[in-house]
C-alpha cells in the first residue's frame, strides 16, 4: 500500500546554509508518526514545506509525495486543494491561530465550505457536530463566540476541529500542546490521539516533549542539526535508543521522584547546539558526541532509505540510525 | 511517561472563558456630538429633496440682501435675493454627495492596491507604492484643474479629482495595517486551510483592518468637505445656478463691504461639518479600539 506521505531527500536552504537536509521518511496511513528534535532542529521548516507555507524567500528541495502527486512541483491553486482537505495543519499557538473578528462557527463551517459543496446551512451543522466531536461544552453557544471569550485549551480544540473537518488524511500538528497548562495539554493530546483515530487520518506530531511522542506516536523520528538521525518504533527507540544523541536527549529527561531523593544533577548533553550553517563537517553531532572516532571528521552519516515496510498501516518500521557507531556496536579502537 | 486514558476528556466546567481584559467599549464625547453633527447635515441634505423654506433657485432682486428673519427668511436673503437657509440645505446635498463619491472613489482603488502591495511585496509592493507615491505628489487641485479642462467644470470632475487625489492615502493606509495582519498566525493558519492570497485578503485581512478604513474615511470624508468647497469656490466645483457651500462664499466675497455676514452661514456650515466627521472618526477610532485612545 502507498504511504498517505512519502518525503525524500527533502532540503531547506535559508540563504546558502542548509537548515533541513537529507530528511526521508514514510508515513503509513492511519498512523500516528511523532518527530521529535530541540529548537532549530528543523522540524517546523520540515512540516512547513510539506504543506507548501514555507516563508517567502525559502524555498524546498527534494520529494513529497502524497496520493501520487508531487506537493513540491504543484501550482498554488493545485497545492490549494489538497491544503486544509487532504492534509492539514495544527498550530502552536492556539492564542493566536484563530482569526479574531470571526464567529467560531464561521471559521469551522468556513474550511467546510472551501473544499466540500456543501451549502451554508449544511456547513454550520456540520461544524457544529465537530465542536461536539472536540468536546466544547455547549456548542450551539460556542458557535457564536468569539476567540477572545474563550480560553487556550479551548481554541486548541477548535484548532483541532478545524484540522479534522474534512477528514483529511494527514493531520500535522506543530508542538499542539506546547502553549498550554500541563492539565489541559494531557486533556488535549488524548483528544487529538483519539480523534484522528476516529476519522482514520494519520498524524504527523512535532513536538520537543518525549512523553507526548511516547504517549501519542507509534513511531517516531529524531531529528538533529536539520538531519533525521535515528527512527523506528516508539517503544524500540525510546526502550534502546541506537543513535547517541537520541540516549543523550532520553537521558536528559528529569525524573521527579530521583529529583525529590537525591536532588541529583540533571543529565545534560555535553555542548549547545550550533548555530545555523555551523553544523560540523561529517557527523552533525560529533562535536558533542563522547563516541566519536576520525571515522566521524569527514564522512557525513546518511539515515538509510525507508524500507518498503515503512508505508504499511500495520508493520512496525524498521529501524533506521544515521550513526557509525551506534550504540549497539563496539567502537573500533 | 504515558498518559492515562481513563479521565473524561470533555473541557473542564470552570474553564474560565478569557475576556480580553478590560477592553469595555466606550462612547465617548467625540463620538456623540460627531454622530450628532453628522446626522443633522445628512436629515438636512435629505430634507431638501422634499422640502426646502423658499425655492432655494428663484431670484428676487427686489429682496435682496435682507437681514435674518425678514418675511420668513430665516437667515436673510443673498445678493440676488435667494434665500440663504434653502441654499443651504441643498449645499449639503451637493456637499454629501461629492464627499461619498470621492471618498468612494478612493476605497475602491485604494484598498486593493494596497492590499495587493501587501500580499505580494518584492516588486509589486514597489511598483504599486511608488506610483501612489507619484500620484501623491501631485496636487489635488492641479489634478482637479485639469480634469475640468479636459471634462470641463462640473461636479463629477470635482469628485474624481478628488477622489484620486486619495487613493494614495488609502493605499497606503491599507498596506501598512495589511502588513501587520499578515503577519500573524491566524493567517498562516488561514492559508493552511486551502487558499490563495485574494481570497485570504478579503475574507481574513479586511476584516480585521476595518476599524482603521473606517476611521480612514470619515477623516477623509471631512477633508472632502474642505476640498470640494475649495474647488467650488475657484469654480471647478458644483457650477452655479446650483447651490453649494464653497460657490456662495465665492459670491459673498464680492459683497464683503457691503454685507459681511453673507459669508458667515456657508463659512460656519463648512466649519461644523468638518468639525462634525473629524470628531465622529475619533470617536469611531475610540469605540473600536480602545486601546489606541489610551495611549493618544
Amino acid at each position: 500500500m502507498e504511504p498517505v506521505l512519502r518525503v525524500r531527500d527533502l532540503g531547506v536552504l535559508v540563504g546558502p546554509v542548509p537548515a533541513v537536509s537529507g530528511v526521508s521518511f514514510d508515513i503509513a496511513a492511519s498512523r500516528r508518526v511523532g518527530l521529535i528534535g530541540e529548537s532549530g532542529s528543523g522540524k517546523t521548516l520540515t512540516a512547513l514545506s510539506i504543506m507548501g507555507l514555507l516563508p517567502e524567500g525559502l524555498s524546498a528541495v527534494g520529494q513529497v509525495v502524497h496520493d501520487g502527486r508531487e506537493l513540491l512541483e504543484l501550482s498554488e491553486e493545485e497545492i490549494c486543494e489538497i491544503r486544509g482537505d487532504r492534509i492539514t495543519m495544527v498550530f502552536q499557538e492556539p492564542m493566536t491561530a484563530l482569526n479574531p473578528v470571526m464567529r467560531i462557527g464561521d471559521q469551522v463551517a468556513e474550511v467546510l465550505r472551501i473544499h466540500r459543496d456543501v451549502s451554508r446551512s449544511e456547513a454550520k451543522l456540520r461544524a457544529m457536530e465537530l465542536l461536539r466531536q472536540v468536546r466544547l461544552r455547549d456548542p450551539e453557544a460556542r458557535m457564536r463566540a468569539y476567540p477572545h471569550q474563550l480560553s487556550g485549551g479551548q481554541r486548541q480544540r477548535v484548532v483541532i476541529a478545524l484540522a479534522l473537518a474534512c477528514d483529511p488524511a494527514l493531520i500535522i500538528a506543530d508542538e499542539p500542546t506546547t502553549a498550554l497548562d500541563v492539565t489541559v495539554q494531557a486533556q488535549i493530546l488524548v483528544l487529538l490521539r483519539d480523534l484522528v483515530e476516529d476519522h482514520g487520518s494519520s498524524l504527523l506530531l512535532i513536538t520537543h516533549d518525549l512523553a507526548v511522542v511516547a504517549s501519542v506516536c507509534e513511531d517516531v523520528l529524531v531529528m538533529y542539526g536539520g538531519r533525521i538521525i535515528e527512527s523506528g518504533p516508539t517503544r524500540d527507540v525510546f526502550d534502546s535508543p541506537n543513535h547517541p544523541y537520541t540516549d543523550g536527549l532520553l537521558a536528559a529527561v528529569p525524573e521527579i521522584e530521583a529529583g525529590i531523593e537525591r536532588r541529583s544533577r540533571l543529565a545534560t548533553i555535553a555542548g549547545s547546539v550550533p548555530g545555523l550553517g555551523q553544523f560540523p563537517t561529517g557527523c552533525v553531532f560529533r562535536n558533542r558526541c563522547d563516541r566519536a572516532t576520525e571515522a566521524c571528521l569527514t564522512e557525513p552519516t546518511l539515515l538509510p532509505e525507508p524500507s518498503i515496510e515503512s508505508g504499511l498501516s500495520d508493520v512496525d518500521p524498521p529501524r533506521r540510525v544515521a550513526c557509525f557507531h551506534p550504540l549497539d556496536s563496539e567502537i573500533p579502537s | 511517561m504515558t498518559i492515562t486514558d481513563s479521565f473524561d476528556l470533555t473541557e473542564p466546567e470552570e474553564a474560565p472563558a478569557v475576556d480580553s481584559g478590560g477592553e469595555r467599549r466606550r462612547v465617548g464625547a467625540n463620538l456623540i456630538v460627531g454622530a450628532a453633527i453628522v446626522l443633522t447635515i445628512v436629515a438636512t441634505a435629505l430634507l431638501s429633496f422634499l422640502w426646502t423654506p423658499f425655492d432655494p433657485t428663484r431670484v428676487e432682486v427686489p429682496d435682496r440682501l435682507k437681514g435674518m428673519g425678514w418675511e420668513g427668511h430665516l437667515l436673510g436673503t443673498d445678493q440676488v435675493g435667494h434665500d440663504i437657509l434653502s441654499q443651504l440645505m441643498v449645499g449639503a446635498r451637493n456637499t454629501l454627495f461629492v464627499g461619498i463619491l470621492a471618498v468612494g472613489i478612493a476605497l475602491v482603488v485604494g484598498v486593493p492596491l494596497g492590499g495587493l502591495a501587501a500580499a505580494r511585496r518584492g516588486w509589486v509592493e514597489e511598483s504599486v507604492m511608488r506610483l501612489s507615491d507619484v500620484i501623491y505628489a501631485f496636487p489635488a487641485i492641479l489634478l482637479a484643474i485639469l480634469l475640468s479642462a479636459a471634462r470641463g467644470p462640473g461636479i463629477s470632475s470635482a469628485m474624481i479629482a478628488i477622489g484620486v487625489a486619495y487613493i494614495p492615502i488609502v493605499a497606503r493606509v491599507t498596506r501598512g495595517a495589511s502588513l501587520a495582519v499578515f503577519q500573524t498566525d491566524y493567517i498562516r493558519a488561514a492559508y493552511s486551510y486551502g487558499r490563495g492570497r485574494t481570497y485570504v485578503f478579503v475574507r481574513h485581512v479586511l476584516p480585521n483592518i476595518s476599524s482603521v478604513l473606517i476611521v480612514q474615511a470619515t477623516v477623509l470624508f471631512a477633508l472632502a468637505i474642505l476640498a470640494e468647497a475649495a474647488l467650488s469656490y475657484l469654480g471647478l466645483g458644483v457650477q452655479p445656478p446650483a447651490p453649494s457651500w464653497g460657490g456662495s462664499l465665492v459670491a459673498a466675497q464680492t459683497f464683503f463691504r457691503i454685507k459681511a455676514s453673507l459669508a458667515f452661514f456657508p463659512g460656519l456650515a463648512i466649519a461644523i461639518s468638518v468639525v462634525g466627521f473629524n470628531l465622529l472618526g475619533d470617536g469611531i477610532r475610540d469605540f473600536l479600539d480602545p486601546k489606541l485612545a489610551e495611549k493618544t
